[in-house]
């Protein structure tokens, strides 16, 4: 195999899944859009249009085509950047999309970092006091975490910290750009509401899984080497303990860019989750799509990043698991050495 | 018999009082689902328009609801289309998900790839687009949005059946099933189901629990609402439209779901517990904390010249003091000699061992004793170190080198970089001598491509090969003594004498003290100056190899 | 139940669809301002900070709706405007004079006014403007102009328009998005730009939008009524969630917002000052006639005798509105005063109406909403009351337009009516046999020929108000629409505000200062 026929298969392999998900995902949303029955329309024209009116306008959105031809319609301008214009507000896709990402990023940024600071360091103490009641009140917060509401945190943080202390502001929303410090304010509650759950997830999994490590023969071996307590915790059992993590983390990244419907609606911020459920609700297909497809690009993304950085911490794991067929040969060479 | 295991799981599982105490909420919540409205104080349904949003009271318990109706009998006469909602969510999943989850293993490489990109493509699907799309499409009942929940649990489903299937299926007895000529059918009825059932079990609860977190937030989006019987989900997102009436009353339905959510979840961690101790029953247990009927009696300390390690009256107990376990052993260990601590597993040589080298398992506890190092650069009373004070005695003064070699190094650290790491612990050497010192180390331990090796990971090593770069990381700090707890007992012959030789030529050309723990008699005869020999905590014999087994040296040389 | 509706912000648009398709309504704050304006002072400045609702689209043309006009209005004027009761007054032009058959209305301009960019607003640009309401394919109100002919400019201060028949509306029709001036140099250089940028001569200024999230005005000095407005910024967000509201006014995100009946007492616990504003919005009952059971006049009479107006205003506004039997509230000119509270609850009429009809004593009715807590839930308790065997069906907000307004499918369907600029107009919608309010389909003589009647009468005669209120006593003994309560609008604001003008269709800002 010549090495450009071989990186031309790695490119394909890595893009056909991404690309298979992305047509699968806006082909059934399509599907169950055109199968929901609504009529934009009339929606749009309200109650005041007349039936001609409403058959033109389906006309000019192309919803009177049959459903595949409007299908790759829409796919066909999609490739070449043309995400459409929403039927209710006529604001082009591309613009509510670019409008509304920012916001979901600059919070989930916020949101993770919160998650993995709150969640990484209380799974870190709670599997380093194993049994102890730090360990027994991290277990009982991410338990009532995971069965709480999700709206539930957010009234709460809004009642405590802004009506109750009049901290923080209970909603809206300030760009980065304008003014980082009011962003900060109105991003705090909801990064802290969007992290809860991520929080506890982390926390779950890397105790448990440092649990493990701890208990793993190399810790054992790196304290024989009289290496320090911390070194042994960072570098050695953190380090193989992190990876279902990372992996809890990369499932929470679509979570917080496109799912955080609760959250934005709570807190009044113009997300790309507003956007898909607002739409949603209209069946404003060309925006729906249009949130679809950053969400399905988030979710891309982030697998890509946290995959390299597994790789990156625990390569062997990623070896082991990619070439399960072809370890004996790994093994032969090994002994051969 | 799968059966019969599960139940045991089952049994086991409740032996746990957190089990215990989930397993009564889900069965009142049961006997709720289906008596609820009977049971019910007041008609659930029955307004009134004189007592709206009235706080709790002797009247109504906890309180009227907007339209004057009593919120404890909604939230009973509820308890069933909440617990069918989410078990129709959570019944479309396990359709959905489990049987394309075992198809794929089965149905061929192409079905497998679609049926894994179907799956993909669904997780990236926001779920609130997702119920909104199918409310669009069903009509906006509970059902319709039961039906879009149960199409997101849907992989979930499928990847737990793959991957538990995918297990499986690489295990031996189903391929030695499938070699005998069994249908694929009867491998999956009497293999696969005992075995994917737990796994499901565990899935179905935590499913359950999120289906009923996942209504309330659709409830709270307006999506799923069927009046008038409200789920719990309606009723908390109801109760907000009337916060500042009622800033309190979101607490009943919001406990109610975390209450039942808790409970299926700690129900769920407490078979998954017990099923992973079960898997675990098997492993070797200290059997030297059985109380022995004839205690053998122990020797005493036998002086030796240049002592290096010194041990008296040592005893260690387990099970967090509970039980005796070596019961004051004393033994010395001088400069360059080899010393063989030898009995069978469960003797407790190899607790002997770890409290000297101080890394008793947690539980396991030196009681009495001394334990000194001797010689070098003075004399240490290990039994008063702390971490740090270990950490200057591990590596510099005691080496120790391990069975299964591989598993003591880092699984996702380069070999030559974990060495350089242990030098750089105990020296100020810049990483550049660190590394060359690391090379000279490995090609004095006899590996043969050090530069190769070096950049390896100990999963590319062979046995033989990781218990020499252990053995290049326990002499790097130079030490005065190397304990090699059965470093030996897991590798092959041949590869077995070459470490062997490897470890006499360290003992020779670096004066190194050598205490072998080993439960291999030919060895300790071949290879030790002295031998100690174990026996249910006591060291009851002592002296050179000859002495303490005439015939079998014989028989060696 | 709009504020209800709107809570979950994935049904702000139902406000506008489900509670009133194109509440095309616009106002004018001459008349009101002048008593809001007493405690104001000269000074210009402050920032006003409103929870309302952000528009679909910043093009008056384009916005799908009707709760938009709020929002428009604030970068928009128009020829007319509406006073506090409703009545077209001038606004851009100084006056207007139909000829004799109401065939032809010419507008005179205010001289020297200007758009927002800059360019100059004449005669030529009314034209312009108008035309493209008339004519643009994507004008969403090009439906309520079909009555004009033609619009054209005379010399720079006179627009004529011309009328296929006659319609003395035409004033009222035009203080709302309809009328709504917009730049045409920005339309002509690009008409889609003004989804995100507005150009107009309304009291401010769009400078920076975020859809969903906020949009910043700032004071127009060109207004041509400048100097009745005196806050300097205006800030306008989302509509708040109602259990989130009263903390933003407290912790001071917004300083004016629209609360439900439910927060009026949290609000002036918390120090809040609140208006209730009467509104055109009135809820109703959309009632199909030509399906069972309503096809017998007898269930019919019999749904209007066992609904409980007062006790589902209390649920869904806490009290906060009044009892509807028309589609109008008192104070209106198509407000009739005679008709009294002709279907006031009667649970034994309404039991022997169901005896006496075709269907018998427990006629099966499906009551079609999009919310069922609250009003739907009670209207079905006070249905079975009578012996309707009674149920709910919930379907989506998507799919309200389709399935009650296109396909007439549902029997009952709680609904709410917006309101129109024009009374005649409001009329057709409801009642109208093409009317989307009217499932039945039905077509009533009488009212056409009263509300013939009722175009061809000027405003200014004497005789209009008598006109339209006999319009109003028809259609409410004929039609089978059930009205149950109005809606007003309740707003809250912070000490800093002055008081609101109370507008009963838009609301204006005129007189209001902020600190």
């Amino acid at each position: 195999m010549s090495p450009i026929v071989g990186s031309l298969r790695a490119i394909v392999r890595l893009v056909s899944v991404p690309v298979t998900v992305f047509l699968i995902a806006t082909f059934a949303t399509y599907a169950l859009g055109a199968a929901g029955g609504a009529n934009p329309a009339a929606t749009v024209l309200g109650q005041d249009a007349t039936p001609g009116q409403i058959a033109q306008l389906n006309h000019q959105f192309g919803l009177d085509k049959p459903f595949l031809v409007q299908y790759f319609d829409w796919l066909g301008h999609a490739l070449t950047g043309n995400l459409g214009v929403s039927y209710f507000t006529s604001i082009p896709v591309a613009t509510s999309i670019s409008q509304a990402f920012p916001v979901d990023l600059s919070l989930a940024i916020l949101a993770l970092a919160f998650a993995v600071v709150l969640g990484g360091g209380a799974g870190i103490l709670a599997a380093l006091r194993q049994g102890g009641w730090f360990d027994r009140a991290v277990s009982a917060v991410c338990s009532g975490l995971a069965t709480v509401p999700p709206f539930l945190v957010g009234i709460t943080l809004i009642v405590v910290f802004a009506v109750f202390f009049r901290l923080l502001p209970s909603g809206g929303y300030v760009p980065f750009t304008q003014n980082p410090g009011q962003w900060l304010r109105f991003a705090l509650l909801p990064s802290l509401a969007l992290s809860a759950e991520g929080a506890a997830a982390i926390a779950r999994q890397l105790r448990t899984s440092l649990v493990g490590a701890l208990q793993e023969n190399y810790v054992l071996g790196a304290a024989a080497r009289g290496l320090s307590v911390r070194r042994t915790l960072f570098r050695h059992a953190l380090r193989n303990a992190a990876g279902p993590a990372l992996t809890v983390l990369g499932v929470q990244i679509p979570l917080l860019i496109g799912g955080a419907v609760v959250a934005e609606k709570m807190f009044a911020l113009p997300g790309v989750a507003q956007l898909a459920l607002q739409a949603g609700t209209e069946r404003d297909v060309p925006v729906i799509q249009g949130a679809l497809l950053v969400t399905i690009a988030v979710v891309l993304v982030s697998n890509i990043v946290v995959n390299a950085v597994l790789l990156r911490i625990t390569p062997q794991a990623a070896r082991g698991t990619r070439s399960a067929r072809r370890r004996p040969m790994l093994q032969a060479t090994g002994g051969a050495a | 018999m799968s059966g019969v295991r599960r139940a045991g799981t089952l049994r086991r599982a409740l032996r746990l009082t957190s089990a215990r105490i989930a397993l009564g909420i889900i069965l009142l919540i049961i006997v709720l689902a289906v008596f609820g409205g009977a049971l019910a104080p007041q008609n659930p349904l029955t307004q009134n328009p004189d007592a709206v949003l009235r706080g709790p009271g002797s009247a109504h318990w906890l309180g009227t609801d907007y339209l004057g109706r009593d919120v404890l009998s909604r939230l009973m006469a509820g308890t069933g289309r909440s617990v069918v909602g989410a078990l129709e969510a959570v019944g479309i999943g396990l359709l959905l998900g489990v049987l394309p989850g075992l198809a794929s293993l089965w149905l061929g490489r192409t079905y497998e790839w679609i049926s894994l990109r179907v799956v993909d493509a669904f997780m990236t699907l926001p779920y609130v687009v997702l119920a909104v799309a199918v409310t669009g499409f069903f009509g906006n009942s509970l059902t319709a949005a039961m039906t879009a929940v149960g199409v997101l649990i849907a992989p979930l489903y499928f990847r737990v059946t793959r991957a538990a299937a995918l297990g499986l299926t690489r295990t031996q007895y189903v391929e030695a099933a499938e070699l005998f000529g069994s249908s694929r059918r009867r491998i999956l009825r009497t293999h696969l189901w005992s075995k994917i059932l737990p796994t499901l079990a565990v899935t179905t609860a935590q499913a359950l629990a999120s289906a009923l977190l996942i209504v309330s937030s659709l409830a709270f989006l307006g999506l799923g609402v069927e009046p008038p019987l409200p789920t719990w989900g309606e009723l908390l997102s109801s109760d907000l439209d009337y916060l500042s009436q009622q800033p309190w009353a979101p607490l009943f339905p919001g406990l109610l779901i975390m209450l039942v959510a808790g409970a299926l979840n700690a129900f769920a961690d407490a078979i998954r517990d017990t099923g992973a101790a079960n898997d675990l029953s098997g492993a070797d247990t200290v059997s030297a904390a059985d109380a022995p009927d004839d205690l053998p009696s122990g020797v005493d300390l036998v002086p030796v010249a240049e002592p290096v390690l010194r041990v008296e009256g040592l005893r260690v107990t387990v099970n967090g003091g509970r039980t005796e376990a070596v019961h004051g052993v004393s033994f010395e260990v001088g400069r360059g000699e080899i010393v063989g601590l030898v009995g069978e597993s469960g003797s407790g040589k190899s607790l002997t061992c770890r409290a000297v080298t101080g890394l008793l398992a947690p539980g396991c506890e030196r009681s009495a004793g001394t334990v000194d190092l001797l010689g070098g650069s003075g004399p240490v009373d290990l039994a008063s170190l702390d971490r740090a004070g270990w950490n200057k005695v591990r590596g510099p003064r005691i080496g120790i080198v391990f069975q299964d070699p591989a598993s003591y190094l880092n699984p996702s650290i380069q070999v030559g970089k974990q060495l350089v790491e242990a030098i750089r612990a105990h020296s100020d050497i810049s990483r550049t001598e660190a590394r060359a010192r690391a090379i000279e180390l490995f090609t004095s331990v006899g590996l043969r491509e050090p530069e190769t090796v070096y950049r390896q990971y100990p999963h590319e090593l062979s046995g033989g090969m990781a218990q020499r770069v252990l053995i290049a990381i326990a002499i790097s700090g130079d030490p005065d003594l190397l304990i090699a707890d059965e470093a030996t007992s897991a590798l092959d012959v041949l590869v077995q004498a070459e470490v062997l030789d490897l470890l006499r030529g360290l003992v020779q050309d670096r004066g190194l003290a050598l205490l072998l723990v080993t439960h291999d008699l030919a060895v300790v005869a071949e290879f030790c100056d002295r031998v100690l020999v174990c026996d249910r905590g006591r060291i009851v014999e002592q002296g050179p190899a000859a002495n303490v087994w005439p015939e079998l040296v014989g028989a060696e040389s | 139940m709009d504020t209800r509706l709107s809570r979950r912000g994935v049904l702000s648009i139902a406000a506008g669809i489900g509670a009133g398709g194109a509440l095309t309504l616009a106002g004018c704050g001459a008349s009101a301002s002048d008593s809001a304006n007493a405690a104001g002072g000269s000074g210009v400045g402050g920032t006003l900070k409103w929870g309302w609702d952000l528009p679909t689209s910043w093009d008056p043309i384009k916005s799908s709706a009707g709760w938009d006009v709020h929002a428009l209005s604030l970068v928009y004027a128009g020829l007319t405007q509406e006073d506090a009761r409703g009545n077209a007054i001038p606004a851009l032009a100084t006056g207007w004079k139909y000829n004799a058959d109401g065939t032809e209305v010419v507008f005179t301009l205010r001289p020297g006014l200007k758009f927002g960019d800059g360019s100059t607003l004449d005669a030529a640009a009314v034209a312009k403007s108008l035309e493209r309401s008339r004519t643009d394919p994507g004008s969403l109100v090009a439906s309520q102009l079909t009555t004009v002919s033609s619009v054209t400019a005379q010399g720079t201060g006179t627009v004529v328009i011309k009328l296929k028949q006659p319609n003395f509306q035409i004033p009222t029709l035009l203080a709302g998005k309809t009328g709504m001036i917009v730049s045409p140099t920005a339309f002509e250089a690009n008409a889609t730009g003004l989804t995100l940028k507005p150009v107009g001569a309304g009291p401010f200024q769009l400078t920076a939008y975020t859809e969903n999230a906020s949009a910043t005005l700032v004071r127009f000095p060109g207004f041509w009524n400048a100097k009745q407005i005196h806050i300097g910024t205006f800030q306008l967000y989302p509509l708040p969630d109602a259990s989130t509201v009263v903390a933003g006014l407290e912790s001071g995100q917004y300083n004016v917002a629209s609360i439900p009946g439910s927060e009026v007492a949290a609000a002036k616990a918390a120090g809040l000052q609140v208006q209730v504003v009467d509104s055109l919005v009135v809820a109703v009952l959309d009632v199909n006639d030509a399906i069972a059971p309503f096809d017998d006049d007898n269930v019919v009479l019999a749904l209007k005798y066992a609904v409980d107006r007062k006790a589902l205003l209390q649920t869904a506004q806490f009290g906060y509105g009044e009892v509807a039997y028309q589609p109008f509230p008192s104070g209106y000119v198509g407000y009739d005063e005679s008709i009294g509270t002709p279907y006031a609850v009667n649970t034994a009429k309404a039991k022997s109406l169901l005896a006496a009809s075709k269907y018998g004593p427990n006629p099966t009715v499906t009551i079609t909403t999009t919310a069922a807590a609250g009003v739907p839930e009670q209207l079905q308790s006070q249905l079975q009351a009578v012996g309707f065997n009674a149920s709910i069906k919930v379907i989506p907000t998507a799919q309200f337009t389709e399935l009650v307004y296109i396909q007439h499918s549902e029997q009952l369907t709680v609904d709410a009516f917006a309101g129109r600029d024009s009374a005649v107009q409001a009329f057709q919608v409801l009642f109208g046999a093409q009317g989307l309010l009217n499932p039945g389909r039905h077509a009533y003589p009488q009212l056409q020929s009263e509300l013939t009647q009722v175009n061809e009468t000027s405003l200014d005669s004497s005789k209009y108000a008598g006109l339209l209120q006999q319009a109003t006593a028809t259609a409410v003994k004929q039609t089978p629409n059930v009205f149950l309560y109005t809606e007003p609008r309740i707003l809250a604001r912070a000490s800093g505000v002055s008081a609101l003008p109370e507008d009963l269709v838009v609301q204006r800002f005129e007189g209001v200062t902020t600190t």
